[in-house]
């Protein structure tokens, strides 16, 4: 199963402008994390990505949340919700162009909800 | 038609190059035809692919070129690459021309292509963007005519000055208007021509990358043409144009907001006023945006990021047909404004305004309601503006798609044109894109399809 959602996500995570690719569980809790970049990096993001984790997620999944997305000073995370249960994390840089990462990550999505349905 | 499409999402040549190896070994067909389309994180890195290609099949007429994205299955992707590798019944060609003015290069495939075929496939860049030294070069160029523009006494004089640049825009192969080219060729072919002019969202030197027959062409026109069970359809969101200037300006004020009539000064493929001002000056002034520098071109060209997208438009309205076609504004730093359009057959009046994309997804999708064959494979050209409009919401026109057609595979390109001769079904509707007679081509909203019987 890893290394089938590895696959899907690999051209998503193989972009150098994707700084980290991760799948949360519900509860919060990671069970995939792809990181491009060094951790010192991206340390206060994932802090803070850890802390709201629960709340976004509530309002994904009970409010119908359709995707959220927030900006750092050169950060930009999204997140997609994949099934009932899973939520797909993506931190870009800047230099990102965001109308064409959100199609592939589209596409990655649909793939992530066969096999996890 | 037996056909093989791969698909590979990785902008790493050497993944993509196995899985397009492992799938060329298990084909059981030889292709009479092969398209291979680039997205931009390939574009730079194509010739391990061309390469692979031509070992296979080093005789099959063959068309390469840079899409931003494609659409095949259920997947679309915006970066890799696909190629189409078709077993089409009956005659499948290539031609190409390059190094010449674009006049000359569409009268030269014109006559190369004849008459006899049922359909063909254009390839041309609308916008060229050459070297370093070339754009350079083209900056000065603008420069040393817009002082003589300025002392020109009277328009007349101005308009000679906007004529001899645009010459020298066509000659250096920088723009090839897409209606002149469009007409040139199709008064020699009188075939359907599906045009794919292409103009990249994000530019960079040497760009767009158009390959024919395994050669690559800077700049230059290609073609694809087919002898066969073949049908080229044209599709547009705009509701229908008017029967003179004044109705086509009251359909255009009813779904464009914010339209504001303004006076041009133009001349073949140069703006050089909108509103007695220079063109750059009116867009700052009107949306106060600032005109981007030149250095600052140069630097983005060099990164690739120049964006030739704009949400503001000039609406022409063509003085032969009373259709449009929107011309986006963009922040560049010239003098004089360039068009991918032949201006002379639109009025000088034309409306500014913001654009928009009504009826959205759904209303680009009714191009497959001119399916003429039951079994076919249905490969459509859709404008990329969409992707920017819509984002990850494109998706949504897979399962559109599905409910029309079996078999289907498109492309993200600069809006695509077409030509296409009395007697098609698509002339129940007076397309607002006529711009010419049976040609088609505007700035936004279009899409096209080409069918190849199964």
């Amino acid at each position: 199963m890893m290394l089938k959602i590895s696959q899907i996500l690999e051209p998503i995570y193989s972009d150098p402008n994707v700084k980290m690719v991760a799948l949360y569980k519900i509860d919060g809790e990671p069970v995939f994390i792809k990181v491009n970049a060094p951790k010192a990096e991206l340390m206060s993001t994932l802090y803070w990505l850890e802390e709201q984790i629960k709340d976004l997620l509530h309002y994904i999944f009970n409010k119908n949340l359709d995707e959220a997305s927030f900006k750092f000073s050169n950060i930009r995370v999204i997140m997609y919700p994949v099934s009932r249960t899973i939520v797909l994390s993506v931190m870009v840089s800047e230099d990102a162009s965001l109308y064409k990462l959100e199609i592939d990550i589209a596409t990655a999505c649909k793939e992530l909800e066969e096999i996890l349905k | 038609m037996r056909y093989e499409i791969i698909a590979t999402p990785f902008n790493d040549p050497e993944k993509s190059c196995k899985i397009i190896l492992d799938k060329l070994k298990k084909l059981e067909f030889i292709p009479n035809f092969i398209l291979l389309f680039l997205t931009p994180g390939v574009q730079k890195r194509y010739t391990p692919f061309v390469r692979i290609l031509r070992k296979f099949y080093p005789a099959t007429p063959m068309l390469g070129l840079a899409v931003e994205g494609y659409i095949v299955k259920n997947e679309i992707w915006t970066r890799g690459l696909a190629i189409l590798l078709g077993e089409f019944e009956g005659e499948v060609k290539v031609y190409y021309e390059r190094e010449a003015s674009a006049t000359e290069l569409a009268r030269k495939i014109g006559s190369k292509i004849g008459r006899g075929w049922d359909a063909v496939l254009l390839v041309f860049p609308s916008v060229y963007i050459p070297g370093k030294i070339n754009v350079i070069k083209n900056l000065y160029h603008d420069k040393i005519n817009y002082i003589k523009f300025m002392l020109s006494k009277n328009s007349e004089d101005k308009k000679k000055v906007l004529e001899d640049h645009s010459k020298h825009l066509e000659k250096e192969g920088v723009i090839f208007p897409i209606n002149k080219v469009l007409r040139i060729i199709s008064r020699k072919i009188k075939s359907s021509i599906l045009g794919v002019n292409l103009i990249p969202l994000e530019a960079s030197f040497n760009s767009p990358l158009i390959i024919a027959n395994y050669e690559v062409l800077k700049p230059g026109i290609a073609a694809m043409c087919f002898k066969g069970k073949v049908n080229i359809a044209f599709h547009d969101l705009y509701p229908e144009r008017g029967k003179d200037f004044l109705e086509t300006l009251s359909v255009i004020e009813s779904f464009l907001c914010r339209c504001e009539k303004v006076k041009l000064l133009k001349k073949e493929i140069s703006i050089g006023l909108i509103q007695n001002l220079k063109p750059s000056d009116f867009i700052e002034q009107k949306r106060k945006i600032e005109t981007s520098k030149k250095v600052e071109l140069i630097n983005q060209l060099e990164k690739g990021k120049f964006l030739m997208f704009s949400p503001y438009i000039l609406v022409l309205i063509s003085s032969t047909t009373h259709g449009c076609s929107f011309l986006g504004l963009e922040k560049l730093p010239l003098n004089f404004y360039p068009s991918i359009f032949d201006l002379d057959v639109f009025y000088d009046e034309a409306i500014f305004c913001g654009e928009v994309f009504g009826g959205g997804i759904k209303e680009m999708i009714k191009v497959f309601d001119y399916k003429i064959f039951d079994s076919a494979l249905d490969f459509f050209v859709i404008d990329c503006n969409i992707m920017m409009a819509y984002g990850g919401k494109v998706h949504s026109m897979i399962n559109l798609i599905k409910r029309k057609s079996g078999n289907f595979f498109g492309i993200f390109s600069a809006c695509p044109s077409a030509y296409i001769p009395e007697g098609s079904v698509i002339f129940k509707k007076r397309y607002l894109s006529e711009i010419e007679k049976n040609i088609f081509a505007t700035g936004s909203g279009t899409i096209t399809l080409l069918e190849l019987k199964i």
